[in-house]
């Protein structure tokens, strides 16, 4: 027999994890459970984050200040997907940067409602700037994909 | 005081085509031929810095296998992860605080892995992992960007692909070789509008290695160092606008600081060619205003025309950049190794700028490295 130049090892890697998200997320995280986006506000800078954070990354400040959004946002960018990745949708789907109410941060989810019968022309149908509003989940259990997207506002 | 710190030797290992050895046995043949180049054994080193990511090498700590094979036994071994200029920076520090005269940086990539699923593992996981995210959608967000800035057009993206992979023609070290045309990348597949699969970067294997010596070290044991004379790096936001992210101040601060450590005035007169890691096309277009290239908005033009000064070309990836050749652990370490490379071919060329950044990883909290690269001035 014929010694091979080299072999192969396969494997993979199954592991559990479990992260405490502390106070500010799970505060925001519950509000969802009640169809609402909550942004908090640096003191300093007076940005307010949606999603929550617990600090501001520029200034350095603690966030302790709550705002209650109208869950409507506009589209910074967009991105439509065609081809099939691990643990993502099924293609095609859109990955967008939602801005919500007057925050100075963004959020990323799916920009739905949309046509999806020509998948080539989803591009020419969302157009950065376009006001969205959240489409929810009957069932909601406080996780942002208690979001099921975001539409365009009628 | 600052110290000198020069490259005196490096050593490219594979990249052609599927690795078929182990990581470990990659890193070893790449330091083992540098330090033959430089003249100098194992025993002569002081520290040593590997450039990795745990999940591409497909095991929780890398450089336990990585380290010895670089030369770290009973030495001061370092791993960075995040790109490998990041590691060639732990081994300056060393240089220059006096601590290492003569350090080894190495990087190797074997492992056959879903990059877009590490990728995707790499957002956190309660706002971002979830959303279908991976580098490749966070390039088309920002590609989209340009477009709607104005920056580059769909074309632009397309054309910029066909350039490097030009390049990549006269690089024996490539890992893509074929030279795609402009008609070859514009009617490649749509993989996440606006970016087709031809503008995006492969995954390839290999292992790079470098010798970074004192001042007194590089002159003992070459007469061509390459002085390393700006070397930095910057950070960005994670939670922060979509304008915070675009602006990469942190790719800017870094580039500020190299470039004034260098003394650096004008980057076009004073740098001979630039290899930036650009894994998605439209990236290139984006660091040619930051890295003070062109104006704001003028990257297409730049494109078109060409960069010159003095009737002499600047070339923006001579390699062919990420898109010939892509190694998520040792990426830094490869590109140092190809500017050493291209300033030893180019008698014209003096100064070489080198840029690296983990957003192989993706977009978001990305952290960017930078260095200048530099003949001795007779
Ligand atoms: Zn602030």
């Amino acid at each position: 027999m014929e010694t091979p130049s080299f072999m192969s090892k396969q494997y993979n890697m199954h592991l559990d994890f479990s992260l405490a998200l502390g106070a500010s997320f799970t505060k925001w995280m519950q509000a969802l459970k009640e169809k609402k986006i909550l942004g908090n506000t640096c003191p300093k800078c007076k940005r307010v984050f949606v999603p929550a954070k617990p600090f501001c990354e520029i200034c350095f400040e603690e966030l302790k200040d709550w705002v209650e959004t109208d869950g409507t946002g506009v589209v910074e960018s967009f991105t439509v997907t065609y081809q099939k990745f691990r643990n993502c949708p099924e293609p095609p789907y859109v990955v967008g940067i939602i801005r919500i109410g007057n925050a100075g941060t963004c959020m990323t989810h799916w920009i739905g409602g949309l046509d999806y019968k020509h998948p080539d022309e989803i591009p020419e149908k969302i157009k950065i700037g376009m006001k969205v509003e959240p489409v929810w989940k009957e069932e909601r259990v406080g996780d942002p994909l208690d979001i099921l997207y975001f539409k365009p506002v009628a | 005081m600052t110290r000198k710190v020069g490259i005196v030797s490096y050593a490219l290992e594979g990249f052609q085509g599927e690795a078929r050895m182990s990581s470990d046995e990659l890193v070893f043949r790449a330091v083992n031929s540098a330090l033959r180049k430089a003249g100098v054994g194992r025993d002569s080193i002081d520290a040593v810095a590997v450039s990795s990511v745990d999940a591409y090498d497909g095991i929780t700590i890398s450089n336990g296998l990585t380290a010895p094979a670089a030369g770290g036994y009973e030495k001061d071994a370092t791993r960075i992860q995040g790109g490998g200029i990041g590691a060639i920076l732990s081994a300056y520090a060393s240089i220059q605080s006096g601590s290492a005269e003569l350090a080894v940086v190495a990087g190797g990539d074997a492992v056959r892995y879903d990059d877009a699923a590490i990728s995707n593992a790499s957002y956190d996981v309660h706002f971002h992992r979830g959303s279908g995210i991976t580098n490749i959608q966070s390039y088309g967000l920002v590609a989209t960007s340009l477009l709607k800035q104005g920056v580059a057009t769909e074309d632009d993206f397309a054309r910029t692909a066909a350039k490097n992979y030009k390049a990549g023609t006269t690089n024996r070290h490539a890992h893509i070789t074929s030279g795609y045309s402009y008609e070859d990348v514009s009617s490649s597949p749509m993989v996440a509008w606006p970016l087709r699969a031809l503008e995006i970067a492969p995954v390839s294997k290999g292992s790079a290695a470098l010798i970074l010596a004192s001042e007194k070290r590089a002159k003992e044991l070459t007469r061509n160092p390459l002085w390393i004379t700006g070397i930095a790096a910057g950070s960005n936001t994670y939670a922060g606008s979509w304008q915070d992210l675009l602006e990469m101040k942190g790719l800017r601060k870094a580039i500020s600081n190299a470039y004034k450590s260098a003394s650096i005035k004008n980057p076009i007169a004073d740098i001979d060619f630039f290899e930036l890691y650009t894994p998605a096309s439209p990236l290139e277009l984006a660091y040619y205003e930051p890295l003070g290239l062109c104006e704001r908005g003028k990257a297409s033009m730049l494109l078109k025309n060409g960069i010159r000064f003095s009737g002499r070309e600047i070339e923006v990836n001579p390699s062919g950049g990420a898109l010939c050749t892509n190694p998520g652990n040792c990426g830094g370490v490869y590109r140092a190794a190809i500017a050493m490379e291209y300033l030893e071919k180019h008698d014209h060329a003096r100064r070489g700028f080198i840029q690296d950044s983990d957003i192989n990883l993706g977009f978001m909290g990305e952290t960017y490295h930078v260095m200048i690269l530099e003949k001795e001035t007779r």
